[in-house]
């Protein structure tokens, strides 16, 4: 079966009705009306769990790699985590789906999808990877005392993000801020 | 029409409120709630839709009813008034949402902040989970003052600090093997606690 040349824009397309609504809450029908087929080639071309991880691989690519790549490489080491974390209890999710899609899906379908397994390892992986890196330079400008207390503030701040999604949607931004802080204020 | 069919129209209310409302935990928490239709409710439990309808309204009357009871009977409150450190009673509370033998298949976590991720955009969670959460703190400030020496101020932020914690936690089981989620609780309550007593 040879792909479409637009195919990569089409899988964009899907992205924000995934992110947006879920796994299980969206139709054949709402994907194909969305990305502009019919659904008889969204069948052939990928099913709904193909499209799924396409998306998400495209998600991951398009809006979560520059900034574990700005996290890793930026001057300002720790604090350029907590200028992320605060930007995300900022945003708008009204307008804006800025909850991460794949910890949300990963939520929703736990264990179910084996193939999603590896694709959120790799994620975290790549998470713990630039906080690390971030916190490494903190400690060299002189930021933190105890170096072997690095690996245990990356698995915080991994889930403080983890929670952060969840409770995004029920605390005003002030008070996330407030929480956001109270768990950098730990880091010394 | 049989006559077992008109007894059961006429006695609506005539089954086990709390079976019930348990066989709905397990199918809210493991098959989501948009995904349990009324139909699978009524073949698991053997209690017609017209009873449950006049029970509990609607299928969210169900789960607020399942909420509050999940909340009444598998929350090990009593483990925050132990006699342990404030670190190990916080853990073993933590921990207990992670014992895959204490409740007969429940998915880990807690079913509740599952139901709140699921159905953050609804008006009813968004009042349910914001009660609970803050019930949550109240249990948090009191252990806190029962099993450490803060002053009201330090109460009131190491309180809220724990109640994010939770959030943070009941998501861990996804991403995170029973092995590491144990050593993940540690390692951050062991920094909160740290601070704590700072």
């Amino acid at each position: 079966m040879s792909k479409p040349v637009n195919h990569e824009l089409l899988i964009k397309k899907a992205v924000p009705i995934f992110w947006e609504n879920g796994y299980r809450a969206v139709s054949y029908q709402d994907l194909a009306e969305g990305m502009g087929i019919s659904k008889s080639f969204l069948y052939n071309q990928w099913g709904k769990e193909q499209l799924l991880l396409d998306s998400i691989d495209s998600y991951l690519s398009e809006t979560i790699d520059p900034v574990f790549d700005f996290i890793e490489h930026s001057e300002k080491g720790v604090q350029a985590i907590r200028e992320v974390y605060h930007e995300v209890a900022n945003s708008n999710f009204q307008d804006d789906p800025c909850t991460c899609m794949l910890m949300n899906i990963a939520l929703e379908l736990k264990q179910e999808v084996e193939n999603l397994t590896p694709v959120y390892e790799q994620f975290l992986k790549n998470m713990r990877h630039s906080y690390s890196a971030a916190l490494h330079r903190t400690y060299k400008d002189g930021g933190i005392k105890d170096r072997n207390k690095i690996p245990d503030y990356v698995e915080m701040l991994v889930g403080l993000m983890f929670g952060l999604n969840l409770i995004l949607h029920y605390k005003p931004s002030e008070e996330l801020i407030v929480y956001i802080d109270s768990f950098f204020d730990l880091i010394e | 029409m049989s006559l077992s069919y008109i007894v059961q129209q006429m006695r609506p209310k005539e089954f086990n409120r709390n079976s019930v409302l348990e066989k709905c935990i397990v199918l809210f928490w493991s098959e989501g709630f948009n995904g349990t239709g009324i139909q699978k409710i009524v073949d698991l439990t053997n209690v017609n839709r017209y009873s449950l309808y006049d029970e509990y309204g609607d299928k969210e009357g169900i789960l607020i009813a399942s909420l509050k009871l999940y909340e009444e009977r598998h929350i090990d409150w009593e483990l925050l008034s132990s006699p342990l450190s404030i670190g190990d009673t916080l853990y073993q509370f933590y921990l207990s949402f992670y014992n895959p033998l204490k409740h007969n298949n429940h998915p880990l976590g807690c079913y509740i902040s599952s139901m709140a991720m699921e159905l953050r955009e609804t008006d009813t969670m968004q009042t349910f989970f914001n009660e609970y959460l803050d019930r949550l703190k109240h249990k948090f400030s009191q252990a806190l003052n029962e099993n450490s020496s803060l002053e009201a101020k330090e109460l009131e932020t190491g309180a809220q600090r724990l109640t994010t914690f939770y959030c943070i936690s009941m998501g861990m089981y996804v991403i995170f093997s029973q092995e590491e989620t144990e050593k993940y609780l540690r390692n951050n309550l062991n920094l909160i606690v740290q601070c704590l007593n700072r």
